[in-house]
């Protein structure tokens, strides 16, 4: 039995709410339980993502020329198109524990004067493996004036 | 099991030079493989001989596990592409 329903319980003996309120609580508590359980078993059979992609592409007022001077000429920002195997950065964040303990602690000074007070030690596997997994339900859109950015994972 | 890269496609263009080149990465590969072995086995004496006069507590294991912590990355390159242009060039990076 879980905790509302314990506290449900609680306060129909203390004569606090009525039998039939109890009875409505109880069966909306079951229907979230429920749903929280759906959730749970649809986020363990997604997949992980494969690659993370960073995309920028400039709004088209922004671009200059044409193909067959040789290369489009972008004003401000450029064009970019990265695809990242997962794989690549889970390999990428295990080489940390080749970080000799002198340097680790000069990283952490460095991330902390940029204003990120992270210690690299902390950095587990398990950490890694979360959020990768996060990384499928991550997608930044940033859509301004002169480029559109996308970073998601697929 | 996972392999290293069979094949790299590299373009790059600007506005004096201009290339674009497929690189058989599995014929590559092993002809740089022999010529570390070979180059390594040479130098290492004299890289013993540095460890011993620059050795520092904790160095050990970056030194040992550095090259396989590498080559392992280098399985997980397949799929990896770069594409960036901007008004100065063009550059392109693509493992298969």
């Amino acid at each position: 039995m879980g905790e509302n329903q314990k506290r449900i319980l609680q306060m129909l003996a203390e004569g606090k709410i009525s039998a039939e309120e109890a009875s409505r609580l109880l069966s909306l508590v079951g229907e979230e339980t429920n749903r929280g359980d759906d959730e749970g078993a649809m986020k363990k059979d997604k997949p992980s993502p494969k690659y993370l992609y960073v995309r920028v592409e400039p709004k088209e007022g922004q671009r200059h020329g044409s193909a067959h001077e040789g290369f489009h000429s972008l004003a401000k920002h450029g064009r970019v198109n990265i695809r990242i195997p997962v794989g690549l950065i889970r390999a990428g964040m295990k080489l940390k524990a080749l970080i000799p303990p002198g340097v680790a602690d000069d990283v952490n000074k460095a991330l902390k004067e940029k204003g990120m007070s992270f210690d690299i030690h902390n950095l587990k596997d398990e950490y890694v493996d979360e959020l990768i997994r996060a990384l499928s339900e991550t997608e930044i859109n940033v859509d301004s004036e002169e480029a559109e950015v996308r970073v998601y994972a697929e | 099991m996972k392999w290293p890269p069979y094949l790299l496609k590299i373009r790059f263009r600007n506005s004096h030079h201009s290339f674009a080149i497929w690189l058989p990465l599995f014929l590559i590969g092993p002809i740089v493989l022999v010529l570390s072995l070979a180059v390594f086995l040479i130098l290492l004496p004299f890289a013993l001989l540095a460890m011993l006069f620059t050795w520092r507590p904790g160095w050990w294991r970056p030194l040992l596990f550095s090259i396989p912590s590498f080559l392992r990355l280098l399985c997980f390159c397949p799929g990896l592409k770069v594409d960036v242009e901007n008004k100065a060039g063009h550059v392109y990076l693509a493992f298969f």
